[in-house]
Formats: structure tokens, C-alpha cells, sequence
């Protein structure tokens, strides 16, 4: 536009949008402003800026208000002191309209401008809009108060923290809405942070026990997925003694969701608490949960696993956990046993190749053979994950015999998974492997009933192509496709052609 | 709120302003009279919803065919067009292999001013936000043009009935025969199911919602009533799901008894009173007015449908006794209009004992304003089922089928 003397003009086009209805263009030409100011001398600056906001602040209408407070943050660092106190007093008359919508849209933006602001500013003036808009008649309001007490708070030492912001956050967590109730249980460990370590352990640890027994359960919700960051805050011995206890009324909750971000969250506290502890105060409760009638909870245990093991040992947990997961894994709805394969890996890894033997390799077999073909699908990758844990011996030792078992099998379904499965499997296991003992199994096939398999032996030889050598290709991979050139099923003609043509590259 | 004081400052306010009203204004087109009236299209011009938006300043009407007609009030009261648009169109549901009907079952008013005024419309299954701006027109003069600015569709499994702004000026609720849906306006892909009354086994279903609103300033509360007769007003503070309502509002005692007394218990509109301290609820007989403080019982029972109790059989073979009719409260809360048939309405005084009956007709140079005679023929097809007063005037705006009509009292009569 010419340079920064004229930036000037841009403004009242943008004011111009920052009255408008639409919420996301009034945020978007606030966004410019902001990104205009940096282009303006200071007085400058003060000059035009400054007027905007006092001929936002003073419209008609609650639109135009509702953008002065999304701006009122950017002047500040700009303007002389003069001008800020000037700024303050307009903010103030916006934090009293009747109209909720700006109110809410000056509480919304006071995190904004506390960074802004001195420590006896603050102080003096900020102070009182803070617990006045956490007292405010609108629920709306109030559930942003929270947020403002967390940035007051970390600008104010823990003396005036306790006397200042302390009571105000209280208060919300005893609001009679739990929608307030709800934004303290959610926040508590920034609040903690903010608040300062004393405050947090007399004072807000009663108030984190207090939520989690609130009588709504979306706030004892929140409160569960908590319990984890807030024990690293405060001593074990406290954790203990006041946590704990909640938590175990809290795993048979009436609720299912509370339940399962409880279970989700409570696994974290072993490696804190330490090994004794966590054997005698959390592991049966780890095991109810376990055993939950509901499958998320269930899985939500299972998939943070990785957090006990280190603490309580292979050995003791594995006892328990089998028969859960073996229950999890022939549950009747598809999407937890597809959950459960997806963990299998994870598990392997963390219990070891022998255990995993005995007791885990036959499920997975059988989730080769699910009537699902998603898991079908699943259990396909989640063999290609176990080799490359395990190894190409232990393939070929404990996995092989079963493929070729399934070669066999009757089902054309089942004989298709293995097709599948030499289609994942052939990317990571040894060439020799492919050679000497996946392609024979391929090549068993060629000859199946079903034009469906003798398809996909088409498709699979393709893959297998990429992988052996030339000389095999040559000796058994290109006979066995022009054997298939001449199929009586067309699909399988055309599969076999292209496949031949990658043999030609 | 001291009830007695209410009463008394009401009766006061009675003595110094009467109950004497005069047409104003008719708005409407007539249906085209030779279509036979079994064709769908002879009631598109049917008024179906009635509103004026918060200041007065603006008249929305809403029809059976999807359009919405906005007036807005000249200097000397009046209102005149501003602007119409066709709110929604007719869908098939395709599905239940039903026709999704284009009928305007309600409008509201953004309740708070603004530069561009802005309503929510909403037919059988999908609300929209619509906002009027004024912009230059081709020839230099100011035109108005009106935006869908949001669409909230697919929350409701059965017909909505009601919508209703929260004081907040940020959320709303939508109402179902069997469910409440709390919406964001800004935010139509998500919406939070707040009350449910879906039985398990719907065989064993008995009741459904008819009507709901929010308390015109607390922003925690609202109300919805039922076919059974019910009043429940939920807090949103004190849980994530309303099912368990706070109070419960049931008149037990004004029952008429008999074969219809279901029929007629049921409640076609429920609302708070603009000061926002009692609520009335309209049945197909009566007006009861609540203190939210008494459960057991109404305040008051406004009475003016009598003479219809020995002709329920008839309203009943002809279906008229389903009929829903709305009420409206005037802007100090201490009067009330609602509709009836041969196109009468009736304004009642909510704390007094004054019932002013009237016809809504078009005064010929002859005809004297006519009331309604107490041994007339019961004319049911002829009704005022959609009513709306202006928020601070006394001007009430009614509607009778297709047409439209404007009445606002008398002033120059008043004691000084």
C-alpha cells in the first residue's frame, strides 16, 4: 500500500470488517489488524489504533464490542501508559454491558491481556473483574473465569495466590453449575502449576478429591483422566491416602465413561507409586477394571499395559491378564476383537516370545479364521508385526505350519486369508523363506476349485515376483502363470497377464 | 416475588389501562377459491407461526407453503413489508417414504438487538438461522436481503415442534415430540441431547413433548410441556442430562372428567412470562398460570373456552379438539391473548378476572366491531391458532388461515 505511511488506510477497510455479523470474518480482520500493527510508528499507531478501538467500543451495536475485546490485547504493548490506562477503563465498561455475549467475549480475551499488564495493574483493577465475572449470572461466563485464574495466577506469588485467586477457584468448583465444576476438574493441572506447589496440595488436592465424587458424571469424567498428572504433582503417601480411595469407589461407577477414562488414565500411577504399592493398592483394582462388562473399559486397561509391566513384572501380570484377554478376544462384537489384535503386537513385545507361544500364538491363528473379514484383514498385518518382533526363525517355527495348515482348510475363506497373509508376510520375511516355503504354498493352489483363489494366486505370484530370484521366476513362477493364461475364468486370465507383464520389467 | 404484590400492582395496571382494542391492519392473500379444497395447494397460504422480534420493530410470519413474510412497523404503527423468503422447501424422506412437509412450525427471534437481525425457522426436522441485512439496492434505494446463514438438520428423528434462544444469545434448544437437542449457533454439526422421554419398548409410549422455551434470563432454566398435561422445567446446571427435570407442574383438580378429559389435558404452548416469574401453560379449555414455587397447583386458571365443554363430541368427531392453540403474554406480563374458533380471541387479564372476547374480522363501513355472540354456531374451521404480542406495545398481531390480522388497543379512553 505504499510503505508504512499509508498502512493507515487498510484500517478502515478492516474496521469496517470487524463489525461484521459473521464471528470468523470479525476474528479473521482482527487477526490482520494485529499483523498491521507491526507496521506503524508508535504514535502513529496510537493514533489510528487507539481511535478503532474507542469507536468499537462505543457502537451501537454488541457485534462491535464483542471485536473491541478481541483487539484490546495487541495496543497494549504498543501504546504509552497514558493511552493504556485509557484502554483499561474502555475494557472495564465492556467487562459491565448488559449484553452476555460481550461479556463473555471480554472474559474470553482477559487471558490475553493479563501478560500485558504489571503485577500492581493487575492488582488493583484486574482483580476485581476476575471474581466479579465468576460470579457472573450467565453459566458461560463463569466456565471462562477458570481459564483467567489460571493466568493471574502465574503472574501473582503464592502469598496473594492464596488470598486472591485461591478463594475464586473454589468457589467455581462448587458452582451449581457442572459445567463450571467441570472446567476446574480439567484445568487442574495447570492450575496446580500456576498455583504454586503448597497451594495445590492443601487446596486444590481436597477440591481434585471432591470432583471425583461429583454427582455429574461428565465432571467425575474429567476428574478420572487427571488422576495420573496430578499424583506427579503431590507426595506418594498422599496419593495414597486420599486418591486412591476415590479411585476405587470410581472403578465401579455408575457410569461407563467414567469407568473408561478412568481406565484409561489410572494405569500411570504405577510407575509413581512404586512396585509395593502398586501391588497392594492398585492391582486388584487394575484387575476390576479388567473385568469391567463393558468392553472400552477393558480395552483401555489393556492398551496401557505398557506402563505396568516395567513396575510389576512379566510374569505376575500375565497370569491375570491371559484371561482377560482371551475373553476381549472372542468377544462377540467385532470392534474389540479387532481392538485386541491391534494391542497383540504390543504385547508381545512387552511379554516376550515364550509366553507369547504358549499362550497367544494359538489366538492369533485363530484370527485368521475370524467370520469377520476385517480381523481376517488385521490378523494378516498383525502376523507381518509379530515376525518383525519376533523374528524369521520363530516364523518359521511356530507360524509357518500353521499357514500351510490353513492352506488346506475347506473354507475357501480361510484359504484366501493365506494368500493374504503370504502377500503381507512376503515383504519382511527372508527371500529364502519366500522361496522354500511361501511360494510352494502359493503354488499348491494354482489349482484350487475356486477361480476366486486361483485369482489371487495370480496376484500374490505378482508380489512374489519382486522378491525371489530370477531363476525361480523363470523356472516356476511363469510357468505356473501361463498355466493360468489359460484358465476358464476370465478374471483370472486377466490377473495372470498382468502379472506376466511384471515378469517381462 | 411477592405474588400479592404482583396482584395488586397488576390490578392497578388494569384500572388505568382497559381492555378495549380495535382492528388495526389485515395482511394476507386469499386462497384461489375456485381450487378445490382437497388439492394440496389450497392451504399453502395458511398462516402456521407468528413472531415480533424483541424490539417490536419487526413482524415475522411464517406459512404452511415455507414462506416467511417480515413486516416491520411504520411511524404511525403499522407494519408494512420489509422483505419475504422462502425458508424451507419440502423434502422426501427417503427412508420412511415420507413427505418432509415445507410448513413453518415456528420462528423465534434472536433475542438480543442487532445491526442485522437474525431468526431461527424451523419446519418438521430442520431448523435455519437466517440473518436480514440491509444493503444499496440497483436504483440507489436500500434493499433487503436475506442469508440461510446456518442450517441444523439431522437431530430429530420425529417433528419438531418449538425452538427457543437462551438468554446467553449463544445457544438454543430444539424440541421433538420425544426429545430436547441443545444446539450452539455456531456449531450445526453437533448438538447435545438434553431431555429424552423415548420409551424402551415403544409400545408402551404414552406421552409425548409438545412444547418447550427457555426462561427469558436465567440461562440455566427451561420449561416443556406435555400431552398428559405436564409442566417439567429442567436446570441445565445440574446435570448433562435433563431426563430428571427439577419441578413438575400438574393441575389435578380443574378436570372435567369424562371421555375427553384426556384429550383436552393435553398443553399446545408453554411459556415464561417476559419477566421471567411465572409461566403459562394453554390446554384446549383453559389458561393456567404457575408459580414456579407451586407444583401442585396453578396460580390461576383463566377460563373462556366453557362454552365448548357440551360440544366436545363434535369438536372431537370433526378432530378440532386436537387442535393447538398458542398464547402470548404482553410485554409487562400481566395480560394474556390467545385464540379460539370463529375466529375469536380472546385477552385476559392474568391476575384479574376480565376476559375481553373478541372477533377477528375486518370492519366493514357498516359492521360495529363485532364480539363474539355466546349462543353462536360453533364455526371450527374458522381459528386463531397462532398468536404473538408486541414486546413492549400494545399491539397483537393474530392469525386466522391465510390471512393476518393487527389489532391494538385504545387509548384515548384511559383515566389519565
Amino acid at each position: 500500500v505504499g510503505g508504512l505511511e499509508h498502512a493507515h488506510i487498510i484500517i478502515p477497510l478492516l474496521e469496517t470488517l470487524a463489525r461484521v455479523e459473521e464471528t470468523v470474518v470479525r476474528e479473521k480482520a482482527v487477526e490482520s489488524l494485529c499483523l498491521l500493527s507491526h507496521q506503524f510508528t508508535n504514535e502513529a499507531f496510537e493514533e489510528h489504533y487507539v481511535a478503532l478501538l474507542k469507536r468499537l467500543v462505543n457502537g451501537d451495536w454488541f457485534t462491535t464490542k464483542s471485536s473491541a475485546c478481541g483487539i484490546l490485547h495487541i495496543a497494549f504493548s504498543r501504546v504509552s501508559p497514558m493511552a493504556q490506562t485509557e484502554l483499561r477503563s474502555l475494557y472495564k465498561t465492556l467487562c459491565e454491558e448488559e449484553t452476555p455475549m460481550v461479556r463473555r467475549s471480554a472474559c474470553a480475551n482477559m487471558k490475553k491481556l493479563i501478560p500485558h499488564m504489571d503485577k500492581e495493574v493487575i492488582k488493583k483493577e484486574f482483580v476485581e473483574i476476575f471474581k466479579t465475572f465468576s460470579k457472573d449470572e450467565q453459566d458461560s461466563v463463569r466456565l471462562l473465569a477458570v481459564e483467567n485464574g489460571i493466568v493471574i495466577a502465574e503472574k501473582l506469588n503464592e502469598e496473594e495466590n492464596q488470598q486472591i485467586v485461591k478463594p475464586v477457584i473454589s468457589a467455581c468448583a462448587a458452582d451449581k453449575s457442572w459445567r463450571v465444576r467441570y472446567m476446574v476438574a480439567n484445568t487442574l493441572c495447570e492450575l496446580c502449576s500456576a498455583l504454586g506447589k503448597e497451594i495445590a496440595q492443601t487446596d486444590l488436592l481436597p477440591i481434585f478429591v471432591k470432583l471425583l465424587k461429583d454427582s455429574e458424571a461428565e465432571v467425575r469424567s474429567a476428574s478420572s483422566s487427571k488422576v495420573t498428572a496430578i499424583a506427579k504433582i503431590v507426595p506418594i503417601e498422599l496419593t495414597i491416602r486420599t486418591i486412591i480411595p476415590c479411585i476405587r469407589a470410581l472403578t465401579t461407577d455408575e457410569s461407563q465413561h467414567v469407568r473408561a477414562a478412568l481406565a484409561s488414565d489410572v494405569m500411570g500411577l504405577a510407575p509413581i507409586i512404586g512396585k509395593n504399592h502398586t501391588t497392594e493398592h492398585l492391582l486388584d483394582l487394575f484387575l476390576q477394571l479388567l473385568k469391567d462388562e463393558v468392553p472400552e473399559v477393558r480395552l483401555n486397561i489393556i492398551g496401557k499395559l505398557d506402563q505396568v509391566t516395567p513396575v510389576l513384572g512379566v510374569d505376575e501380570l500375565s497370569q491375570h491378564l491371559l484371561p482377560a484377554i482371551i475373553e476381549l478376544a472372542e468377544d462377540r462384537q467385532w470392534r474389540v476383537r479387532l481392538a485386541i489384535i491391534e494391542y497383540v503386537p504390543l504385547l508381545a513385545q512387552q511379554l516376550g516370545a515364550n509366553f507369547f507361544n504358549d499362550k497367544l500364538g494359538a489366538l492369533c491363528m485363530t484370527f485368521l479364521g475370524d467370520c469377520v473379514y476385517s480381523i481376517r484383514d488385521a490378523a494378516t498385518k498383525n502376523l507381518k508385526k509379530l515376525t518383525q518382533v519376533f523374528g524369521d526363525s520363530w516364523f518359521k517355527t511356530h507360524i509357518l505350519p500353521k499357514v500351510v495348515e490353513l492352506s488346506k482348510h475347506n473354507n475357501y475363506l480361510y484359504r484366501l486369508t493365506t494368500l493374504f497373509s503370504i502377500n503381507t508376510l512376503s515383504s519382511i520375511v527372508d527371500s529364502d523363506i519366500v522361496t522354500n516355503d511361501l511360494l510352494p504354498i502359493t503354488l499348491d493352489l494354482l489349482n484350487d476349485r475356486i477361480a476366486n483363489i486361483r485369482l489371487n494366486v495370480a496376484k500374490t505370484l505378482r508380489l512374489l515376483i519382486g522378491v525371489v530370484d530370477s531363476g525361480i521366476v523363470e523356472a516356476s513362477i511363469k510357468p505356473s502363470l501361463n498355466k493360468l493364461l489359460e484358465d476358464k475364468d476370465r478374471d483370472v486370465r486377466y490377473f495372470a497377464s498382468v502379472a506376466l507383464k511384471c515378469c517381462k520389467q | 416475588v411477592n405474588v400479592e404484590e404482583v396482584i395488586a400492582k397488576a390490578n392497578e395496571y388494569y384500572e388505568s389501562n382497559a381492555s378495549e382494542w380495535e382492528f388495526s391492519q389485515m395482511f394476507g392473500e386469499e386462497d384461489d377459491p375456485s381450487s378445490d379444497s382437497d388439492t394440496t395447494g389450497a392451504e399453502d397460504n395458511w398462516i402456521s407461526s407468528l413472531a415480533f422480534d424483541s424490539t417490536g420493530r419487526f413482524l415475522a410470519v411464517g406459512y404452511n407453503c415455507g414462506q416467511v413474510v417480515v413486516l416491520t412497523q411504520q411511524e404511525d404503527q403499522t407494519y408494512q413489508l420489509y422483505t419475504e423468503f422462502k425458508s424451507h422447501d419440502s423434502e422426501f424422506d427417503f427412508l420412511t417414504s415420507m413427505e418432509i412437509e415445507e410448513k413453518i412450525n415456528q420462528i423465534k427471534w434472536f433475542p438480543y438487538d442487532s445491526c442485522i437481525p437474525a431468526l431461527l425457522t424451523t419446519n418438521d426436522k430442520t431448523i435455519k438461522l437466517f440473518k436480514m441485512l440491509e444493503k444499496e439496492g440497483a436504483e440507489g434505494g436500500t434493499e433487503v436481503v436475506v442469508k440461510p446463514k446456518k442450517v441444523f438438520e439431522g437431530a430429530h428423528a420425529y417433528n419438531i415442534n418449538s425452538v427457543s434462544f437462551n438468554s446467553d444469545g449463544e445457544t438454543f434448544i430444539s424440541t421433538d415430540d420425544l426429545r430436547i437437542n441443545l444446539w450452539n449457533l455456531n456449531i450445526t454439526t453437533e448438538a447435545f441431547g438434553i431431555v429424552d422421554i423415548k420409551p424402551e419398548n415403544m409400545d408402551e409410549l404414552s406421552e409425548v413433548i409438545t412444547s418447550s422455551s427457555f426462561h427469558p434470563k436465567s440461562c440455566n432454566l427451561f420449561v416443556y410441556s406435555t400431552s398428559k398435561g405436564m409442566i417439567r422445567m429442567a436446570d441445565l446446571r445440574n446435570s448433562a442430562l435433563c431426563d430428571r427435570y427439577a419441578k413438575e407442574f400438574e393441575d389435578t383438580e380443574s378436570d372435567i372428567g369424562g371421555f375427553f378429559q384426556e384429550l383436552v389435558t393435553t398443553i399446545s404452548d408453554v411459556k415464561f412470562s417476559p419477566d421471567g416469574n411465572f409461566i403459562v401453560s394453554r390446554d384446549y379449555l383453559t389458561m393456567k398460570i404457575w408459580d414456579p414455587r407451586i407444583e401442585n397447583k396453578p396460580l390461576r386458571v383463566v377460563k373462556f373456552h366453557d362454552h365448548l365443554v357440551p360440544k366436545l363430541c363434535d369438536l372431537y368427531e370433526n378432530d378440532s379438539i386436537f387442535d393447538k392453540f398458542e398464547c402470548s403474554w404482553n410485554g409487562t406480563s400481566y395480560r394474556l391473548l390467545t385464540g379460539s374458533y370463529n375466529n375469536n380471541f380472546y385477552i385476559c387479564d392474568a391476575f384479574g378476572s376480565h376476559v375481553t372476547p373478541m372477533c377477528a374480522v375486518k370492519p366493514t363501513a357498516q359492521q360495529k366491531p363485532t364480539f363474539p355472540h355466546p349462543n353462536q354456531h360453533l364455526e371450527a374451521s374458522q381459528k386463531v391458532l397462532h398468536t404473538a404480542w408486541h414486546p413492549n406495545q400494545d399491539i397483537i398481531a393474530l392469525g386466522a388461515k391465510d390471512f393476518g390480522y393487527l389489532y391494538v388497543r385504545k387509548t384515548e379512553n384511559d383515566p389519565k
